[in-house]
């Protein structure tokens, strides 16, 4: 037995509003506009590129994803391009995680070492200036929730590029490839 | 369904209510966040501006800081940079549109914190900075921390001090 037997259709500008129920339309509502903002908050955010920072792996005005859930149950690897948040998230900068929590980093002449050991790093392209970091020329070991990230363009003087040591509650997620 | 109806303007006219209310009558987290958009507009500029305008907006723009205001950041390429009072402010100023032809600065995420006797505050935001000039270093920054520390002086909020914060650690 239908309850809404017998009642006159509903007019089809309100079937066009709201739906032939509005009660199921509300709820469909909100379930999407709850759904929504889980997953543009937790699951997958939206980047544009902007920058040279990051070539030649990443370029200017690329379109991409950051995954802050990826990251949450993958966890976070070398090599893995991260997003680390500033005083929000409507500007991210994106880096490479080089270094891990525990391990002696070191650049030298543009190389980085890691525990003394030099790193492979194919994403970097061959012309790369002669950085020295830490400037005091000691290694820097890693506290437990830090990570050495650094972009993959290193043709820039140091002074021009921004890199350094990024605790995990500022890495918002990794950059889906 | 009435109910249903009854609860959706409920919603609606509390939302309209809020906006209008803090359209109006803003409250002091959102005043100290409007004076700092308005000083990122003042320090921007165009290489349109004419002489009298930049003289009529520098020197409006020394009245965001207080006359004791200390700016102290790091800037990306560029090096620190110490200013000590309005005086400091205005020269530097002056010093930036002789070095650039055009300067857009904007902040985004403004965290404000409101000292408890509503006298003083503090913000924390992003900045980019997109200037044009003929050195190098010239080119602003695409996104750098700050966190400003500000007082409320004859009824207005006022800069009285600026600071990098390091988003990476080195």
């Amino acid at each position: 037995m239908n309850s809404s037997e017998g009642a006159p259709p509903a007019p089809w500008w309100q079937v066009i509003a709201v739906g032939r129920n509005p009660r199921v339309t509300l709820v469909r509502l909100l379930a999407l506009a709850g759904l929504t903002v889980l997953i543009f908050r937790h699951g997958v955010i939206p980047v544009r590129v902007t920058g040279i920072s990051m070539q030649p792996a990443y370029r200017d005005g690329e379109r991409r994803w950051i995954s802050p859930l990826w990251a949450r149950f993958d966890g976070l690897h070398r090599g893995d391009v991260v997003a680390i948040q500033t005083s929000g998230r409507k500007l991210l900068y994106l880096k490479r995680i080089l270094g891990l929590p525990g391990e002696r980093v070191r650049i030298r002449k543009g190389e980085v070492l890691i525990n003394d050991d030099p790193l492979t790093e194919p994403y970097v392209a061959p012309q790369r200036a002669k950085w020295n970091w830490p400037t005091n020329g000691l290694d820097r070991t890693l506290g437990i929730d830090e990570y050495l990230v650094v972009g993959d363009n290193r043709s820039m003087p140091a002074d021009s590029h921004y890199f350094g040591v990024a605790d995990r509650d500022r890495i918002l997620g990794k950059l889906i490839r | 369904m009435k109910r249903l109806w009854l609860l959706v303007l409920v919603a609606v006219a509390a939302a309209a209510g809020w906006w209008w209310r803090e359209s109006l009558f803003p409250g002091e987290l959102t005043r100290v966040r409007r004076s700092l958009e308005v000083l990122a507009t003042e320090v921007s500029f165009t290489s349109k501006e004419g002489g009298i305008a930049t003289g009529r907006r520098v020197s409006s723009l020394v009245d965001h800081f207080t006359p004791e205001a200390v700016i102290e950041v790091e800037i990306l390429g560029a090096g620190t940079f110490h200013l000590n009072g309005r005086g400091e402010i205005q020269q530097a100023m002056w010093g930036a549109r002789r070095a650039a032809s055009s300067l857009q600065v904007r902040f985004f995420d403004i965290l404000v914190d409101l000292a408890s006797d509503g006298q003083t505050a503090s913000a924390h935001l992003t900045a980019t900075a997109d200037a044009k000039g003929n050195r190098r270093n010239q080119e602003g920054f695409e996104a750098m921390e700050f966190r400003f520390q500000l007082r409320r002086l004859d009824g207005a909020w006022k800069v009285q001090q600026v600071a990098t914060v390091q988003t990476l650690k080195q």
